[in-house]
This record gives C-alpha cells, sequence and structure tokens, in this order.
C-alpha cells in the first residue's frame, strides 16, 4: 500500500492498512475500498478519513505484527465485563461478539465523552440486586420503583412505539441511555448480527442498553419486542450481567430464567391478566394492545403463571402468531426487494433513536457554547457520512 | 550557517501568552507548526495566524514516524489508539531535520536546528532518548520576546 504525498510516496503495510478500515465504522467507504483496490491513496484523504473513521493516523505506519497484538489488548479492555472471549452464550446459543463489535466499541466512546462532559457520580442502578435474596415480585417492584416507571402511565400511551418511549425517557432521567438501532446513520451494518435483540453495556455511570431493530426499517416497528429487550437488559444492569442477549430464545425455556421471570413480573402481574378456560387469537390482541407488549410475551406469561392450562390452546394460538409475523416480515422483505417499501427514513429521528436523546442533548449544548463544531457534531452523529442538518436534529431533543 | 526552527506543540501555541508574538516576524521565520497541531487547534481564536506557520507533512517525517510509532505507543506512551497523533509527528518532523542536516553537512548548506517546544514531560523524555532538543513555554517566550524586541 502506498501513500502518496506531493508526487512521493511512501509505503505502509497492506495488512495494516485494511485492518484498520475494517475494524472501523468506515470499513464499508466507497473511498477506503477505491484505495484498497488501487494499491495506493493520497495522505490527505487518508488523513481525512482516519478522522472520520476514529482512527490515530500514525498508527498506518505500524508493522501489522505489532499494531494487531495491541489493537486486541484494546479491545479486551473495551469489551471487559462479556463474558466469554468476543464471544457471548444464549442458552447454547453462541453468537460472535463481532458481529456488534463496532456499536459496542461506539458505546463505549460514547460512554467515556460523555463521563468527560458530565460530572456525575456512580450510577447506584447496576448491580443493585446482584445476588439478591428477595422474592421475583419484590425485585420486580423495586426496579419500577428505582426507575420510576410507573405501569398504569406506561400502558395509559397511545401506542406501543410510544410506551417504549416512555421506558426509554424514564431510563434516560436515571442516566441509562438507549440505543435504538435504525437503518440509517449506524457505526455498522447489523445486517449479519440475526438473533440479537440487545446488548447491555455496562459502565458505572451511564450504562447503554443497545436494542437491535431485528430486521425492521422503522426503530418503532417491533415496539412490543423491544420493549420486553429493553425491560430484559434493564434487570441484566441491576442484577449485574453484562451480556447480549436473544428474545427467541429466551423466550422458548425461559421459566427457571430469573431475569425473564422479573421482567414478566414487572410488565405483566399476574393481577393484570384474565383468567379463562379458552383464549382465542382477538382476546390475546387486545391484550397486546392494552398492555402494550407482544401477544408472544401474553401467550408465553399466561403459560407461566398457569392461566393458560390447555396445551392444545397455547400451541394453536402461538403458531397462529408466529405465521402472522413471520408473513409480516416476509412481506416487508418482498416490499423492500421490490423497491415498494412506503418506509422513508427520518434521518434526525434515526439519528436521536440510536443515540439517545441524553446524549445528543450533551451534544447540543457543547456546540452552542462552541465548544463543538459542526464538523465534530458530524463526526459524532453520522460517522462523517454526509453532513447532517445540525438543527433538525437538535430539534428532536 | 545554522538556522533555528521551534516545532511548537498544540499546548503551547494555543497559550495565550503566545498571541503577543504570534503573527511577528520571529515567529513567521522560525516557527513550524506541523498538520495534526493545527488540526489539535482548529477551535483556537488564533487558528488563522496559527495556519499562516503550517508545515505539511512529506515523505522523510513519515518515513521517520515509521521507525518511532512503536516506541511512541509502548515505550515514550505518548501515543494513545484513539487520541491524536501530534506529538509522534512533531518527533518524527525533528528526526527529518536532523535526517537532512547529516545529509548536507559536506555541501554546506544551511542546516537547520530543530527544537521542540513543549511542557509535557512525556514528549521531554521522548526528546531525551531520541536526542531532539527542547525547550519549556517559558523560555521559548524569552527568546520570542528578546527576537521580537530587537
Amino acid at each position: 500500500m502506498h501513500i502518496s504525498i506531493r508526487h512521493k510516496q511512501v509505503q505502509i503495510e497492506d495488512r495494516t492498512f485494511r485492518y484498520l478500515f475494517d475494524n472501523s465504522p468506515l470499513y464499508e467507504d466507497r473511498k477506503y475500498l477505491e484505495a484498497r483496490k488501487k494499491g495506493s491513496i493520497a495522505m490527505s484523504e487518508l488523513v481525512e478519513l482516519a478522522r472520520l473513521a476514529r482512527i490515530n493516523y500514525a498508527l498506518f505506519f505500524m508493522p501489522f505484527d505489532s499494531l494487531a497484538p495491541m489493537i486486541e489488548k484494546e479491545n479486551e479492555k473495551i469489551f471487559q465485563g462479556f463474558s466469554g472471549n468476543f464471544t457471548i452464550s444464549i442458552r447454547g446459543k453462541k453468537v460472535n461478539l463481532n458481529l456488534v463489535r463496532m456499536v459496542i466499541k461506539d458505546l463505549k466512546i460514547k460512554q467515556t465523552f460523555i463521563r468527560k462532559y458530565l460530572g456525575a457520580g456512580n450510577n447506584p442502578h447496576p448491580k443493585y440486586l446482584v445476588n439478591s435474596s428477595r422474592s421475583v415480585a419484590e425485585q420486580a417492584q423495586c426496579i419500577l420503583d428505582k426507575i420510576d416507571v410507573s405501569l398504569k402511565d406506561f400502558r395509559a400511551t397511545k401506542s406501543k412505539p410510544a410506551a417504549m418511549m416512555y421506558l426509554i425517557d424514564k431510563l434516560e432521567k436515571q442516566n441509562i441511555l438507549v440505543a435504538l438501532e435504525t437503518s440509517t446513520n449506524m457505526p455498522q451494518n447489523m445486517n449479519r448480527a440475526k438473533g440479537v435483540s440487545g446488548v447491555y453495556v455496562k459502565d458505572k455511570r451511564f450504562p447503554y442498553l443497545f436494542i437491535a431493530n431485528e430486521g425492521q426499517q422503522d426503530f418503532e416497528s417491533g415496539a412490543g419486542r423491544k420493549i420486553f429487550t429493553i425491560m430484559y437488559l434493564v434487570v441484566c444492569m441491576f442484577k449485574g450481567e453484562s451480556k447480549m442477549v436473544s428474545l427467541n430464545d429466551i423466550a422458548k425455556e425461559s421459566s427457571d430464567d430469573e431475569i425473564y421471570q422479573i421482567v414478566e413480573e414487572m410488565l405483566l402481574p399476574i393481577n393484570d391478566l384474565p383468567r379463562k378456560t379458552i383464549y382465542n387469537l382477538e382476546d390475546i390482541d387486545k391484550l397486546s394492545d392494552n398492555l402494550k407488549l407482544t401477544g408472544r410475551a401474553i401467550l408465553v406469561r399466561l403459560k407461566h403463571v398457569g392461566l393458560l392450562t390447555d396445551e392444545d390452546n397455547y400451541w394453536v394460538l402461538m403458531s397462529s402468531l408466529k405465521t402472522r409475523f413471520e408473513r409480516s416480515q416476509v412481506a416487508q422483505r418482498t416490499a423492500i426487494k421490490e423497491g415498494k417499501s412506503r418506509y422513508v427514513p427520518n434521518v434526525p429521528q434515526n439519528i436521536v433513536a440510536y443515540h439517545g436523546k441524553a446524549f445528543v442533548s450533551i451534544l447540543k449544548s457543547l456546540h452552542s457554547d462552541g465548544k463543538l463544531t459542526q464538523r465534530q457534531i458530524n463526526l459524532h452523529l453520522a460517522y462523517g457520512r454526509g453532513d447532517i442538518r445540525t438543527s433538525d436534529v437538535f430539534k428532536k431533543v | 550557517m545554522e538556522r533555528t526552527v521551534y516545532l511548537v506543540d498544540n499546548m503551547v501555541i494555543c497559550s495565550k501568552a503566545i498571541v503577543p508574538y504570534i503573527e511577528s516576524d520571529f515567529f513567521i521565520k522560525n516557527v513550524w507548526i506541523v498538520d495534526e497541531v493545527v488540526y489539535e487547534a482548529r477551535n483556537s481564536k488564533s487558528i488563522n495566524s496559527i495556519k499562516k506557520l503550517q508545515h505539511h507533512i512529506e515523505v522523510k517525517e513519515c518515513e521517520r514516524l515509521k521507525e518511532i510509532v512503536q516506541d511512541c505507543v509502548e515505550k515514550f506512551k505518548i501515543l494513545k489508539l484513539y487520541e491524536g497523533c501530534a506529538d509522534a509527528i512533531l518527533l518524527a518532523t525533528a528526526l527529518a531535520i536532523n535526517d537532512s542536516n547529516s545529509k548536507q553537512s559536506e555541501l554546506q548548506f544551511e542546516q537547520i536546528k530543530p527544537i521542540l517546544v513543549t511542557q509535557e514531560k512525556g514528549i521531554r523524555t521522548s526528546c531525551d532518548e531520541l536526542k531532539i532538543d527542547w525547550l519549556s513555554q517559558a523560555s521559548f517566550i524569552r527568546i520570542a520576546k528578546h527576537f521580537t524586541n530587537t
């Protein structure tokens, strides 16, 4: 690989060049791919790309054999607290952390940035219930109280997306930040991270919860599933378990999972569920609308608490819900493929959804104080991919 | 004939104490601000004056950077993975100037003596290791004051 400076060239290791960019948000950037193909890049362009990718450009001059172990060591530090060596086991299913590595790294960088500008003390919630001897119901109530969530207010919201935003607002007031995956302005493409519902990225002051979009285009779609994931990760945080979760896997065999039990207890206390001999799809849909969760979560809960005892009734309903969900997924994929999707991304809204209102508010105040330039804001919010209208983003917070 | 070039780091060039001298002939003739320092100083009120002193990176400096970058990370600890690289570039620039001096010595061209101006302990230690002269901000201002007054 050659770097050209005023008609002269300096050689660097190709492996170093690729390694640094492939592990950065710009791994699919057109200019990077072109340079890789050509085997050369102008110094000014390298510096510009490196700054956008948050790479210290002096590192391009390092031998690969020295650089790689150093970066790996740094990554270990960044990802410490996750069980296993970059691979998380979710009840037997292995999900490689590499698939969400850049998102986690990005959120870690955000946590460091916020710590620098906000003088908040330690967040009291992480590990608050670690090794707790309280009952599941007591722990559920304790968490709801701590994050100041009223089930009545939560359910009184006009829709599931509104209920999700209610929860996020409540969490952000406790300095628990929530990042929703969106279809634009992400540090990495999540297409390969199938099966991941969410990740809890621990931090003593500003824990981040990342909620995957699971194939949806709009971050507000599938809000019922996301609400459950958010609360699952909140419980993980209170219990001190830093992990990545896959909702499907949990739902299948969750009766002995204390975290799952606490989430069910928080969102679906037994007294709020109707007792019936046989439930039909209409009952489940109505409950789903009223309780702001998926029909599937309600069905599983009815079974767990012994209100739905008829196995046939359970499996027929589960199969109907599954078919309906799969059909909607297929319809969405087809619409995208055929260019018939009506979804038009709202970039400023997506940016706020991923970064979180709390983080964007900090940037807004630093920008108005003249401490961050437009370019730096662009780097933080859009990873340098095209200029964003800061004022449009800031209007959303 | 020997001429001194002062390679000034970000903290010093953005200091208020520098403001009275930054547009002086002494600065224009003798002070080099490397690209990365200019970038780091982009929010400084003096950025327009700083840009006039900008020294663009060249191939010979990149070659020197290749040699010292690993030490900058592991030994001198002045280069962090996710922070700027101005300190390493300053060292590489000083080393490249020294290389040019040794090549030119027999031809009796003008010799340039690089002096790094920094308040950072880590950079001063690195300079000592690499046999690069350095000055504190106070000493540099005394020199600037002297030449500006005369």
